[in-house]
């Protein structure tokens, strides 16, 4: 096999954290927030640190293990949990890394350096003090409770993840840190048994299901991730994995590789120099890690299904309205199945089935050949809506006001959240516990500013972009987006697929956002070595 | 409406109306030049003069959209808007080489010695600024415009008025004789071709008018970039209306489709972006223009990534970012400023421009500014285009070896170079700090249908 070696770089299967490009897609993940007194001895913080090191979970074994469970469920029909293992993560915040190493000055992303209160404003959070989503009532991540040291912890055994959690947070307190935030979230089919919310978060719908392919191999004649579709002989055209699913460059999510070419699909770009290279962005041990970026998510369930009930009844939508309408917010339905393959009616079975489910395009045919009905090009959004969630943070082929489908892919995140809380009854309007829930959202990238900062603040946040049919714009991303403009903080949307013209305003519904911060951090993801020594060291 | 309006419908020509007609027959005439040839023969886009639409239904709009900061920078200095911007706020001398590493011909006096004076902004994304600073270098105001040349050539035409309007813009005297050339001079476009597809050659006469004089390279009145043009504007919407086709197959999205026929550069953010919508129109059978009036617009700026000295958020942006000139309805500026209103204080203290913070970051140059701004134009489609004939494309898109995110249109038949990029970092790692902007970025092709 004759490979480009920089666009398909061998990657550092033992020194990357699995949960980076893996995922480590556990069913129960506890998050573990610590922060570093300014008494606390260094050397102290460093002797923890290099005591917990060789628990974090490298790549290779996340790799293996999925291509074991793969393995059994073609060959023995099974999916075979691994119920013993429990993989961990970590990643640390600017002003930690200042402290415990000596070069730490040399990452120049100011959203990293600032960290993600800094940011909040900018991300659309309500800015003023004391309200729902401002820093000021985060539980982790505000001016008092920032952390330094953010730990994962994931399993498929929920005790285990609670021992382990106990064990590692006891150990911390003793070793002088102060913990700031721990929680666990578990896959919704925990709480009462059901597998249909398997995967899904507290509105319902099913999540996590498109996701970039990353390029690369994991020896000489193995990529990274599973491929069937053919390389175009264009090199400016984007390149897919499977059926919908763009290839992106492993530099576009961890340092020291050839970046995503915002012009090339399938060429190298270069990588963001380390030291001591001349403009460098990061130190030289940043290699083979990774920028996290966390959010802790309050979602308020009963609102959004109130909302879209009584919005749908206005819009006189036909057949199960409240569901179709939701369905238009995400651009699914609520089984996963895409508007732009099923628009008029949810198909379960195209909602369980992937790569099915993420077989389409919006500006061209894709003839996916899986026996469910392909999408068609759908420019004007009158299958899924231009202001989608799904379509406004992954516009894939259409063009938008970065440009060509190639400029959307150095934007995409490697995503790997897990919700918190107990569910809701599907198409609850009520919530008399008033048990919070929500989402631990939770991405890897490259650059925080070009990746998670960009699809919030430029796109969702946006009633105008990434594309604009109209003058006035769309609207704005009605499950998570924001509007920081105006005070009242109202959003509003076209859904053209209910008619031309009409516009669907949050205002006389719902005063504030039903879905909004209650903490987070922006974290570095040390590779192995580095963590090992130069930040433990 | 039978006549075309002027950008945004400004309202200057009430006290000459007759430059109204004159507007209309420059836009007129912009649109009838619209010409597209394959082989020698006409071919027909589907592209109309928004005054004589194909049919009387309702015309849909879309609105392509882009950033005001030249994309050319993101290539050559990825993550350093600072940097970037530092380059491109001084005005550059024709003839030499720019921020965006690009050199145009140098303006020549009639014993062909380049003229030093003759200057334009490095701006390429139809936005373009100009600083006003005090006398320690820091920002006290940043004034945008995306006004086309022509429009105030229009404005020329009638000496006093060009001058009335210059001093109503810039607040002080302007001499009207600062405003037009005093020797004649000649100047090669690269931007324009003539009918053999040659650069075309301007002679300009005394008194003529200067765009580049020094009062709108201060003020930054209008856009002075050579592809900063309204004709520019109608050109690639009309080309983009075309099918494309490489080797039959259909050539619908870029860098592929704007290369195709040299009908914009496909480096920018706004080229491209303009030609994909326009072409997705056409593409849909849909008869396609530009709405009347015709013009650039600055339809937004993100107040959310604005802080105050301390950091802390500014809520409402429009206390200091302040239309100009603008349609009635706010919907299309073409003129605007950031500045801090007099007698402002922050904490106590004056209050000045460049204590504002953007992205963090305090402000220092326009082109910080300009990366917060949305820029955009109107594009209206009218259904019942009939198929047309396929275009096959003679450039496609190749990286430049040295910047492989930079594309240079290469003739179809030509391979494209790889980059090499492991070498190419080696390379970098052994030279000084800001070497890759200085690396040398291939010139840019430019080829235009007509």
């Amino acid at each position: 096999m004759s490979v480009d070696s920089d666009l398909e770089p061998l990657l550092a299967l033992d020194d990357i954290q699995g949960n980076i490009l893996g995922g480590f897609n556990k069913d129960h993940q506890g998050m573990l927030a610590l922060k570093m007194p300014d008494s606390m001895p260094i050397p102290q913080a460093k002797q923890w640190l290099s005591t917990l090191a060789p628990e974090i979970t490298a790549l290779r074994p996340v790799h293996m293990f999925r291509q074991g469970r793969r393995h059994a469920l073609q060959t023995e029909g099974i999916e075979r949990l691994d119920m013993a293992s429990i993989w961990k993560a970590i990643a640390f915040s600017y002003p930690a890394l200042t402290r415990l190493t000596v070069d730490s000055n040399q990452f120049t992303s100011a959203s990293f350096r600032g960290g993600l209160a800094q940011s909040s404003q900018m991300l659309g959070d309500p800015v003023t003090e004391g309200t729902a989503g401002s820093p000021s009532t985060w539980i982790v991540g505000g001016e008092r409770n920032a952390a330094d040291v953010f730990c994962i912890i994931a399993s498929d055994n929920p005790d285990l993840v609670r021992q382990e959690l106990q064990r590692l947070t006891d150990s911390a307190r003793t070793a002088g840190f102060e913990v700031v935030y721990c929680e666990i979230g578990h896959d919704l089919s925990f709480y009462d048994g059901n597998d249909e919310r398997k995967g899904h978060e507290q509105f319902g719908f099913k999540d996590g299901i498109s996701q970039p392919a990353v390029r690369g191999r994991v020896d000489e004649v193995t990529f990274f991730a599973d491929r069937t579709e053919p390389v175009p002989d264009d090199p400016s055209e984007p390149t897919y994995a499977l059926p919908g699913q763009a290839l992106v460059a492993v530099g576009s999510f961890v340092l020291g590789y050839a970046k995503q070419n915002p012009s090339f699909g399938s060429l190298p770009d270069l990588p963001d120099p380390l030291a001591p290279a001349p403009n460098a962005v990061a130190p030289s041990w940043a290699r083979n890690g990774s920028f996290l970026v966390f959010r802790r998510l309050n979602q308020d369930v009963p609102a959004f299904n109130r909302f879209v009930s009584t919005q749908a009844a206005a819009l006189a939508l036909s057949a199960t309205p409240a569901e179709r309408l939701a369905a238009l917010f995400v651009g699914r339905w609520k089984s996963g199945a895409p508007l732009a393959r099923v628009p008029a009616a949810d198909d379960p079975n195209l909602g369980r089935c992937a790569p099915a489910n993420n077989a389409f395009l919006y500006n061209s045919c894709l003839a996916a050949r899986d026996g469910f009905q392909d999408s068609t090009p759908d420019f004007s959004g009158n299958q899924c809506p231009i202001v989608a969630h799904i379509r406004k943070v992954n516009p894939r082929d259409l063009p938008t006001d970065q440009g060509g489908a190639n400029e959307t892919l150095p934007h995409r995140i490697l995503r790997r959240g897990i919700p918190f809380g107990p569910p809701l009854r599907d198409g609850a309007l009520e919530d008399r516990g008033r048990e919070p829930r929500g989402l631990l959202f939770l991405s890897y990238q490259r650059s925080i500013e070009d990746g998670f900062e960009f699809l919030a603040n430029r796109w969702m946040n946006s009633p105008t972009k990434p594309q604009l049919l109209l003058g006035i714009g769309e609207g704005f991303d009605m499950l998570v987006g924001s509007n920081p403009q105006d005070a009242d903080r109202q959003r509003s949307c076209i859904m053209p697929a209910t008619g031309a013209g009409n516009r669907l305003p949050t205002k006389g519904l719902h005063s504030s956002d039903w879905v909004y911060p209650s903490g987070g951090g922006y974290f570095f993801a040390p590779s192995l070595t580095a963590l090992r020594d130069v930040i433990a060291k | 409406m039978n006549t075309f309006l002027p950008p945004a419908g400004l309202r200057d020509f009430d006290a000459r109306p007759a430059l109204y007609q004159t507007w209309h027959t420059t836009m007129a005439e912009l649109f009838s030049g619209v010409k597209f040839t394959d082989a020698g023969q006409d071919i027909r886009p589907a592209f109309y003069s928004p005054l004589t639409p194909p049919s009387r239904a309702n015309p849909a709009t879309a609105t392509p959209t882009w950033n005001g900061y030249p994309k050319i920078l993101t290539e050559l200095y990825p993550g350093n808007v600072l940097t970037g911007s530092a380059g491109i706020d001084e005005p550059t001398t024709f003839g030499t080489r720019d921020g965006e590493r690009v050199t145009f011909r140098p303006f020549l006096d009639a014993h062909g010695k380049p003229l030093p004076t003759q200057q334009y902004r490095a701006q390429d994304e139809y936005l373009e600024w100009a600083v006003q600073r005090d006398s320690g270098g820091k920002a006290l105001e940043i004034l945008l415009t995306c006004e086309g040349p022509e429009y105030w050539s229009t404005i020329a035409s009638d000496p006093n008025f060009l001058q009335q309007m210059y001093q109503a813009i810039v607040g002080i005297p302007v001499p009207q004789a600062d405003l037009f050339f005093n020797q004649t001079c000649t100047w090669v476009d690269l931007n324009s071709s003539d009918a053999n597809g040659n650069p075309v050659n301007r002679p300009f006469a005394v008194g003529d008018y200067n765009p580049y004089n020094s009062w709108n390279l201060k003020f930054a009145v209008h856009l002075t970039h050579p592809a900063n043009q309204l004709g520019a504007e109608v050109n690639l919407a009309a080309a983009a209306s075309l099918r494309f086709t490489r080797q039959k197959a259909p050539v619908l999205t870029n860098p592929a489709l704007t290369c195709c026929q040299g009908i914009g550069e496909p480096n920018r953010s706004s080229d491209p972006n303009i030609a994909a919508q326009v072409n997705s129109l056409a593409m849909a059978s849909n008869f396609v223009t530009l709405r009347n009036p015709v013009g650039l617009y600055l339809l937004s700026i993100d107040g959310s990534r604005f802080q105050y000295p301390d950091g802390k958020p500014i809520i409402d942006i429009t206390r200091y970012f302040q239309p100009l000139r603008q349609s009635s309805d706010g919907s299309m500026i073409v003129r605007a400023a950031l500045r801090v209103p007099a007698g402002e204080t922050y904490n106590g203290r004056p209050l000045l421009l460049s204590q504002l913070q953007l992205d963090h970051q305090p402000i220092q140059f326009g082109g910080q500014v300009a990366a917060a701004i949305t820029m955009g134009l109107f594009a209206q489609a009218l259904p019942g285009a009939p198929a047309q004939s396929a275009t096959e494309c003679a450039l496609k898109p190749c990286p430049d070896p040295n910047f492989p995110s930079v594309i240079i249109p290469t003739d179809v038949n030509t391979p494209c170079r790889a980059p090499h990029t492991a070498a190419l970092v080696d390379a970098l790692a052994d030279t000084a700090p800001g070497a890759r902007a200085s690396l040398t970025m291939k010139g840019r092709t430019r080829v235009r249908i007509r």
